[in-house]
């Protein structure tokens, strides 16, 4: 070959690699500048992924710092309809199992995710497992689990995505759910779940805890005696409520309802919080504060003589039964035999006042405790009154409260005559609480003090002084007052030198017959009794 | 020392640079596995933590402790059985055997 020859080879060699080397040049410019946004995004997508964490949910404590719900996790069963291996045999599984699933799933064939099964009992998880169907996958999802039943009404509930619905769950979503963080992930095919970069694209908020006034052990000592007491008188429903009467802190708050599986309000009425979302009229039980505010306004005093006029009296046009058989009698023994009569003429003493001193005690007003569905119940201006209401109102009719209002106005009672806030949670702290106002004076205290021991006698516990006040009363029925729909309450306070309670407890029992006929004294001032005697007891070991 | 040499020790030196980079690389992306590993297993303690204090929920329960005790012979206490001495007892008069 000659040198001339090789030069000609070797240059179409070199111009073949030139070439070459444009085709390439021009491959790249096309790749990486013309089509640049279009890859960039495919290789985003390959392995750039945007994960949202969802922090664990904060626990509820009660004030001893026990846990009263525990996150845990459940299995939940999904497809992917755009990427089924086994398409026949999921399909015909899914109409014959779940047919709204597979209907959805018809509907839109090309989406990314579907639900099967939420919220599955792992032995559920097993039997789906077992069919060996290849779409069918799996994961976990967070839940509460919710240890205590006792505390099921305070407490409330999460919905199936884990969101607080009800109770403490609901008024402290924000708090407990937190706030979900949202990361950047780079990883590559072979890693599995690993990433190499993490880039924070919005911070997360951990969920934080929540520590109610509640006592674990109070609470289920309330709950059971009443179960006790609602299953022995066949009532319908009941309620107890135990509190601090100088912090306000609610330390037990326990009802119980008879389920009514004939109607779907009956499943409504077993979680509802009834002693903050019914209002009841309380009877005799009211006459405590009617007592308190004539002893304030110097009306009466406990010696006083007051004429009940036997068993019944036309008073101001008003027909008025006594409860019991009265005449003559101290006021102190007027309280004791809880006549009607005797209370209606204090009633006209007071006039307008009464509903002065009611609302001053915190009636036709919310507690201000912020619980989901507490009611206000109904206390009448005067300007809407008749001329019968103040002495109907005296003994606690056209004047309907919740519970807690009623055990808020034996705290201010048992406190000395000082105005308190009813609280339900320690942490968050509660907003700004008002300092104590004195709202009656220490004579006319001593003196509903003196009545109220009088009548709580009946309920003696070593080594602590009882007071209190029963009530019983007709319920409203299909708009008329009922003969067979009674509420029996009590409301008591237990003292000693450095303690203090109040318990108030309701029973409602319903379709009654008159053979039958009871008294609160036989129903709810016994519940009362037992809680108290062992509420002592538990309290002193602590 | 000659241009030439200067250069061949410049691209040994880069050259040394790069391979030093990409073991610093490495090891981060084995760190971040490792770190990533870990989270694991503390997630994987924290649901195995959950998981016991709700055995130990469902242990401490006071209906099964109720239950669990009167199969053994308990019995409940009666609160009148007890006396308890405070000032009020003392103007009560109870008289404490």
């Amino acid at each position: 070959m000659t040198q001339k020859d090789f030069n000609g080879r070797l240059s179409i060699i070199f111009l073949f690699f030139l070439v070459l080397f444009f085709c390439v040049l021009i491959r790249l410019y096309l790749l990486q500048v013309l089509d640049q946004q279009f890859y960039l995004q495919l290789g985003t997508e390959q392995y750039g992924t945007e994960v949202i964490m969802q922090p664990a949910r904060g626990l509820i404590y009660d004030r001893k710092k026990i846990a009263v719900v525990h996150n845990t996790e459940v299995n939940s069963a999904f497809v992917v309809p755009n990427q089924l291996q086994e398409a026949d045999a999921l399909k015909s599984w899914l109409a014959c199992s779940y047919p709204s699933v597979f209907e959805r799933m018809m509907e839109n064939q090309k989406s990314k995710f579907l639900w099967v099964d939420r919220s599955v009992s792992d032995e559920s998880i097993d039997t789906l497992a077992g069919l060996g169907l290849a779409d069918l996958l799996y994961l976990k999802e967070p839940q509460r689990y919710y240890p205590l039943a006792c505390m099921a009404p305070i407490i409330g509930f999460t919905n199936i995505d884990n969101v607080g619905i009800a109770g403490v769950e609901l008024l402290f979503q924000g708090r407990l759910g937190g706030k979900s963080a949202t990361f950047k992930l780079n990883r590559d095919a072979h890693s599995g779940g690993f990433y190499f970069t993490k880039e924070l694209v919005h911070k997360g908020i951990a969920g934080k805890p929540v520590v109610l006034t509640l006592d674990t052990q109070l609470q289920f000592l309330a709950h059971e005696e009443l179960e006790k007491t609602v299953q022995e008188f066949g009532a319908k429903k009941g309620a107890v409520i135990i509190l601090d009467p100088y912090t306000g802190e609610i330390l037990a708050m326990a009802s119980v309802e008879t389920p009514d599986s004939s109607t779907s309000e009956g499943m409504v009425d077993s979680i509802k919080n009834q002693p903050i979302t019914d209002c009841y009229e309380f009877g005799s039980v009211m006459k405590a504060f009617t007592a308190l505010a004539a002893l304030e306004e110097g009306l009466v005093t406990n010696d006083e003589l007051i004429d009940c006029h036997g068993d019944t009296y036309v008073l101001q046009g008003l027909r008025v039964t006594n409860p019991f058989h009265a005449e003559v009698l101290p006021f102190i023994e007027v309280m004791k035999k809880s006549a009607n009569i005797g209370l209606a003429q204090i009633a006209l003493r007071l006039g307008p006042k009464l509903y002065d001193h009611l609302a001053k005690l915190g009636f036709g007003k919310v507690t201000g405790i912020a619980f989901p569905g507490e009611r206000a119940g109904y206390l009448g201006k005067p300007t809407q009154w008749c001329r019968f209401t103040p002495m109907v109102m005296s003994f606690g009719y056209e004047i309907s409260a919740t519970l807690l209002q009623l055990a808020h106005a034996f705290a201010i009672v048992s406190n000395g005559g000082f105005s308190i806030e009813p609280q339900l949670y320690l942490v968050p702290k509660p907003k700004r609480i008002k300092q104590p106002v004195r709202l009656y004076k220490p004579k006319a205290i001593a003196a509903i003090k003196e009545i109220l021991e009088h009548i709580g006698s009946k309920y003696p516990i070593s080594g602590y002084t009882v007071l209190g006040k029963t009530g019983t009363a007709r319920c409203v029925k299909d708009g008329r007052y009922s003969t067979t729909d009674h509420i029996y309450t009590f409301g008591g306070l237990i003292e000693s030198e450095k303690y203090h309670r109040v318990i108030v407890t309701s029973i409602t029992c319903t379709n009654e017959t008159n053979k039958a006929r009871r008294w609160a004294s036989q129903v709810s001032a016994p519940l009362f009794h037992t809680i108290a005697q062992k509420m002592v007891l538990i309290e002193r070991n602590h | 020392m000659t241009g030439k040499q200067f250069i061949s020790g410049l691209f040994g030196l880069v050259l040394c640079f790069l391979f030093i980079k990409i073991y610093q690389h490495n090891r981060l992306i084995q760190a971040e596995y490792e770190f990533q590993r870990i989270e694991r297993q503390c997630d994987q303690l924290i649901k195995l933590c959950n998981k016991e204090q709700i055995r130990l929920a469902k242990l401490k329960d006071p209906t099964v402790l109720k239950k669990r005790a009167e199969v053994l012979g308990f019995i409940p206490l009666d609160p009148q059985q007890l006396v308890f001495i405070t000032h009020t007892t003392a103007d009560q008069g109870v008289a404490i055997a």
